[in-house]
């Protein structure tokens, strides 16, 4: 089961795999691209770009789960089913915030680790 | 059994890995999906659209597909199509793999044959297990058709293989304008060797007959044509080439020691035919012209090899046939 826990005032999700040693360098190379990725769905959102918008959310939904990060799996697939049902802006808007805050609480289980990680 | 056996080995290697080909457009996919497989001993290749998925899965030949059906430049529905619609590809075994719920009815999934789906995130143990089960799918089926096309008794292609390949190769011969040559050929006497010695016997000399045919040549296709008939297709050979194949048969069928019965000797007879390419009647009339021309070496006393005259054989192959 994932470890969920607030550290300064971030709700930390470490992965199921951060200690398979068969996983843990491309969990690390997974954790270092959701700033990246966080970025993307940021200025997906500011642009009104729905399709591209679904895009990343749905790539985030399937491979999340697998890199042992299910709350943001979930929280990827809450933006693409209101993107494909076609929801409000604002439902929309709340629901890539939410996933943008996850993207933060897996890559700062990082910080756990021993390298530092910029987060913007 | 040069041909078959060939062929058997290209299609189930003793050693090497079987080659799984992973699409997906996202890099963490691909990742995810070599590590989890990193000890199936597997050759994983990757693609991340529609167009390269179809390209690699033809020049690739993976033994199984994992396909996502979210692809940039349209549906993994489209790579499937695609895929069953070509014989090379189409017993290529496909996982489908999708974050969605469930694959929606209206695009008729479930119509395009066998195929299996996996959801993601997927665990390592519904991963490995559906990978496996593909490859044992993909084996057997190639096992299977492989096993239809061969004669149970001698080892050698049955009859279907031998008109689909006499095909294959007439069309080859006349669009290169290559020679082609057929040897259809007869036990001698068969009946009575079964008669006299029991079927057990005479089902050895069928067996040590297809192994003397089989020993030529890599390129011969060496098929039994039916009861104890039996043809060798040989392609780009021409008429004098194959004569002295079929002699070659001839004699080493007549050299044959039988332990259990010394006293026994077999022969067989041999009609030859070569393609004309100025007037190219067919695979059906070069088949009637090796068949005529062996009901003449069977008329002559048996026991020898003769060839058919593009002309006069294949009338008389077909008075034989209509008469």
């Amino acid at each position: 089961m994932p470890r969920t826990e607030p550290i300064e005032n971030v709700e930390i999700e470490r992965s199921e795999f951060a200690s398979d040693p068969e996983m843990r360098d491309i969990v690390t190379l997974f954790v270092d691209d959701l700033p990246r990725r966080a970025e993307s769905l940021r200025s997906a959102l500011l642009a009104g770009d729905r399709a591209r918008l679904r895009m990343l959310a749905h790539q985030l939904r399937g491979s999340a789960g697998g890199y042992g990060f299910p709350a943001l799996g979930n929280a990827a697939a809450n933006v693409e089913i209101l993107i494909l049902s076609e929801a409000g802006d604002e439902r929309i808007g709340g629901a890539v915030e939410r996933l943008v805050s996850r993207c933060r609480a897996a890559a700062a289980s990082d910080r756990l680790g021993s390298r530092p990680i910029v987060f913007e | 059994m040069a041909s078959a056996r060939d062929e058997l080995l290209q299609r189930f290697p003793e050693s090497g890995s079987a080659r799984v080909l992973v699409v997906d457009d996202h890099d963490f996919m691909h990742r995810l999906i070599r590590v989890r497989l990193r000890g199936e001993s597997l050759e994983v290749v990757s693609a991340w659209t529609c167009v390269e998925a179809i390209e690699k899965a033809r020049n690739e030949r993976p033994d199984l597909i994992l396909l996502d059906i979210d692809l940039p430049d349209g549906s993994g529905l489209t790579v499937i199509r695609t895929l069953k619609d070509a014989e090379a590809t189409r017993d290529i075994p496909i996982i489908c793999i999708s974050a969605s719920e469930a694959l929606p009815d209206r695009d008729g999934w479930h119509h395009l044959g066998e195929m299996d789906f996996l959801r993601k995130p997927f665990d390592t143990g519904e991963l490995l297990a559906r990978v496996r089960g593909g490859l044992r799918l993909g084996r057997a089926l190639r096992l299977l058709q492989t096993k239809a096309r061969l004669d149970g008794l001698t080892g050698l292609w049955n009859r279907e293989y031998f008109d689909a390949r006499l095909g294959a190769e007439w069309n080859e011969a006349v669009r290169h304008g290559l020679p082609l040559s057929l040897v259809l050929c007869d036990l001698d006497g068969f009946k009575q060797i079964n008669d006299r010695y029991g079927h057990p016997f005479g089902d050895q000399v069928l067996e040590r007959f297809a192994r003397v045919l089989a020993s030529g040549r890599g390129s011969d296709v060496a098929c039994r044509y039916g009861g104890e008939e039996f043809a060798v297709i040989l392609p780009n050979t021409n008429a004098h080439d194959a004569l002295e194949a079929a002699e070659r048969w001839r004699q080493a069928i007549g050299r044959e020691n039988w332990p259990t019965r010394p006293e026994f000797r077999a022969s067989a007879s041999f009609g030859v035919a070569d393609l004309d390419v100025r007037h190219p009647a067919g695979p059906a009339a070069l088949v009637a012209a090796a068949d005529a021309a062996l009901y003449e070496a069977k008329r002559r006393g048996r026991d020898r090899v003769d060839l058919a005259d593009p002309v006069s054989t294949l009338e008389r192959g077909v008075d034989r046939r209509t008469g």
